[in-house]
């Protein structure tokens, strides 16, 4: 259990904590111009984990009563803030922990799920770029991408939610930050009867290749920041609707880009964000455009 | 000496239990309210002002401190546009329109304090008199879609946080039968939504304020959902 929070510590470290919109450099477009090499990281698994809410996180103790005069009250208000942390970080582990149980199914999948895998399928599904995979290890050259994602599953296993956090950097610098952000995928959504039956079927081929789309989905996305129109970032704030699983989400964004029945939002983080649209039933069945004939196309 | 102060102590419940009012209890929508096609009017209430609150941080030095350690997330809360949950209140009206109602929309949002208070109050009747509404607006059922806070709280035990501050909508949606101001349909909205894992971001608070958005549209939701077709 110890290292999902390693791992997440690790996933908001890359990507520099909180980061506010008016602190998202500008967009690397000299990656689609010069290539990149993708960094693997250090760990082999891929992280995964169970979704859950914060909405009702929260303890609840009984008031003490102060004693002591000043220094007491100092005293009492320390031990008083110290016992509430440590109830508040207890109860975030369980939650986390609760969580992550729905993912026993799946747990002999996963275990195979390795970053060489991921990154190795989905760089061939980034169309145009000479992206090559680098050890850990290595210094390589021209620009380095390194990445953290950490897939979450809702707990009816109907989505899974990728968040990429992403550093970009020339080889040989890797403190000269050029570009660091947080790209997130929320997958399309898994209508199947039995969708754990659907993500388990033949070895988890499909839960494997969902994890490689998402992933690939948020590299596509990183370069593509590039092609986008600066004015862009200039759209009105509005709450945009979208699936996840089979519950429907809000997120307060710009719209950068709307096609083939997803959004690509820039959220109020600065997070580049691809989300499934809720659907409207169309007045008569259509058959998709062709530039929507492959999933997460946007 | 015994009867006197079992009076006194009979006297004393009377008194503390007369000092409580009970909550109005969810009443669902009554088939029957909508059949015989009244007109309807829907309004909302002053909204009060976007804010933050410390429930539980109750002594006044508490509270102080409380204050004092949110302040740049109250500067900020206090920034936040509403108009988005505005639009309820015209799309309610849609939906009636849609169930074959004769509606308007009252545009001038409604203070409920400038209307009497009814007693003693009673359970399934509106606390406060809205008949003169009947003349002023010519309808029959007022909707009222009531928000008595929003913004975010941020529970507190004496001096200490004990939990992430959260996006809150609260109030109540009910409609009032103008002759009688007997309720036909009464539902609290009680939203509550986290930032997340990661909530302390000044000064802008991207993430509390995502939740107080998504608190917004999950509070209209909740109004709408009865009138669904």
């Amino acid at each position: 259990m110890k290292h999902v929070w390693i791992i997440a510590a690790l996933a908001w470290g890359l990507a520099g904590g909180a980061v506010a919109a008016e602190e998202v450099p500008t967009a690397p477009d000299f990656l689609t111009r010069d290539g990149f090499a993708l960094k693997l990281p250090q760990a082999e698994a891929v992280a995964y984990h169970g979704a859950f809410s914060h909405d009702s996180a929260g303890v609840e103790l009984t008031v003490p009563m102060y004693y002591g005069g000043f220094i007491g009250l100092v005293a009492g208000v320390v031990t008083h803030a110290v016992i509430i942390d440590s109830a508040k970080e207890r109860q975030l582990r369980q939650l986390q922990s609760a969580a992550d149980r729905m993912l026993e199914p799946y747990q002999a999948i996963l275990a195979g799920i390795t970053h060489r895998e991921l990154m190795q399928q989905a760089l061939v599904r980034v169309p145009g770029q000479a992206g090559k995979l680098i050890e850990s290890g290595d210094a390589g050259d021209g620009w380095i991408v390194e990445t953290l994602p950490v897939f979450t599953m809702a707990q009816d296993s109907r989505s899974l939610v990728l968040e990429n956090a992403l550093v970009v950097y020339a080889a040989g610098d890797p403190k000269t930050v050029r570009y660091r952000n947080i790209v997130k995928v929320v997958s399309d959504p898994n209508l199947f009867e039995d969708p754990r039956a659907y993500w388990t079927e033949n070895e988890g081929r499909r839960l494997k290749d969902e994890s490689t789309e998402l992933f690939a989905h948020s590299l596509r996305l990183l370069l593509d920041a590039a092609a986008v129109d600066p004015a862009a970032t200039a759209k009105p704030e509005k709450s945009v609707r979208y699936v996840d699983g089979s519950k429907t989400r809000v997120e307060r964004a710009q719209v950068v880009r709307q096609a083939c029945g997803r959004s690509v939002l820039k959220t109020l983080r600065g997070w580049w964000m691809s989300v499934p649209l809720p659907v409207v039933p169309p007045a008569e069945p259509a058959s998709a455009p062709a530039e929507c004939q492959s999933r997460y196309a946007v | 000496m015994r009867i006197r102060l079992t009076a006194a102590l009979v006297a004393a419940s009377l008194f503390l239990v007369g000092c409580t009012t009970p909550p109005q209890r969810s009443l669902p929508l009554r088939s029957e309210a909508l059949a015989s096609k009244p007109k309807m009017g829907v309004a909302m209430s002053l909204l009060p002002k976007v804010d933050t609150a410390f429930p539980g941080a109750e002594c006044l030095l508490c509270l102080a401190a409380a204050s004092m350690a949110n302040r740049s997330l109250t500067a900020h809360v206090q920034t936040l546009s509403g108009d988005d949950l505005k639009q309820v209140r015209d799309d309610l009206a849609e939906r009636l329109r849609a169930k074959g109602l004769d509606v308007i929309v009252i545009e001038e949002p409604i203070d409920l304090t400038k209307l009497r208070e009814v007693s003693p109050v009673q359970m399934n009747f509106a606390r406060r008199d809205f008949s003169p509404l009947k003349e002023k607006h010519r309808i029959d059922k007022l909707v009222v879609i009531d928000i008595s806070a929003w913004g975010v709280e941020r529970t507190y035990s004496a001096y200490v946080p004990t939990s992430a501050p959260k996006a809150i909508v609260r109030g109540a949606s009910y409609i009032v039968d103008l002759t009688s101001n007997a309720l036909d349909w009464y539902m609290s909205v009680w939203v509550r939504k986290a930032a997340g894992p990661n909530w302390d971001e000044p000064p802008k608070f991207p993430g509390l304020t995502n939740a107080f958005y998504q608190a917004i549209e999950q509070g209209k939701d909740a109004v709408l959902q009865p009138f669904e077709q």
